[in-house]
């Protein structure tokens, strides 16, 4: 065996089966999204999931719709100017409309921390 | 079989597909695996469960109270999970209807099973497995 015949047998084919079997350990990991460590901050906007409203039973299928329109003429009455032209509304200050406040429904539940 | 000449016009049908971003902080596979939950839950238990991952201010409980009136007429019957993952706050909170069928023994459990699955970093798991504690424990509507 020369020189040459021994690098390719004895550094070649195992320096190749050890990059084979490195790759085949490290690309899947390089390749895929951090993973949430505990104690690291949280980079991300806060996203808010629900079901999907047509899976929902007709009654709550129902308050959504409710909710929906009712959300309509709360933006509208924010938007409409409150100050109106004449003698007797110069006198009285403008009735000060205060966006809506939603009313607590919370009833229960659990805290926990990790 | 494929043909050759369907092979090649393959190609161009996938060039032709919009790239979807993956919304963080989630794969679309957790993705659909949390809808799934959700959905199963809330279709199974006729309450409405909603799950919120971010930042909560301080105090905690005010803040998840505050997204689950935020929710509406509909808030009565939702049950609202708040993860805070940077904070490492779980929030488990019940409407006045969904209260009676969850009460808080139950969702301290739940809050438990998700606390230990958030704290080996499993996100996904320990929402899916809250949900599914939790409409187990709801039961069926009716």
């Amino acid at each position: 065996m020369n020189g040459a015949e021994v690098v390719l047998v004895y550094v070649c084919i195992p320096g190749g089966f050890t990059a084979i079997v490195a790759s085949l350990v490290f690309l899947p990991g390089l390749t895929r999204r951090p993973r949430y460590k505990p104690g690291e901050p949280w980079p991300h906007e806060p996203v808010f999931y629900g079901p999907h409203p047509s899976m929902l039973d007709e009654q709550l299928q129902e308050l959504q719709a409710g909710a929906a329109a009712e959300s309509v003429p709360a933006v509208t009455a924010r938007r409409r100017p409150v100050l109106t032209a004449g003698p007797a509304s110069a006198a009285t200050p403008p009735p000060v409309e205060t966006p809506p406040v939603p009313a607590a429904q919370a009833r229960g539940g659990a805290h926990g921390d990790w | 079989m494929a043909t050759g000449s369907e092979l090649v016009s393959f190609e161009p049908v996938r060039e032709r597909l919009p790239k979807v971003e993956e919304p963080a902080p989630f794969t679309i596979r957790q993705l659909a695996r949390i809808d799934e939950a959700l959905t199963m839950a809330s279709r199974e238990t006729g309450l409405y469960f909603t799950v919120y991952v971010g930042a909560l201010d301080v105090p905690i409980r005010g803040h998840a109270e505050r997204l689950h009136a935020g929710l509406g007429p509909i808030a009565g019957f939702a049950v609202l999970l708040a993860i805070s993952p940077g904070q490492r706050q779980l929030e488990i909170v019940t409407g006045t209807v969904s209260g009676l069928r969850l009460p808080d023994r139950s969702c301290a459990l739940a809050a438990l099973s998700m606390t230990a699955s958030f704290g080996t970093g499993d996100l996904t798991g320990g929402i899916i497995n809250g949900l599914r504690m939790l409409s187990d424990q709801a039961g069926r509507e009716g």
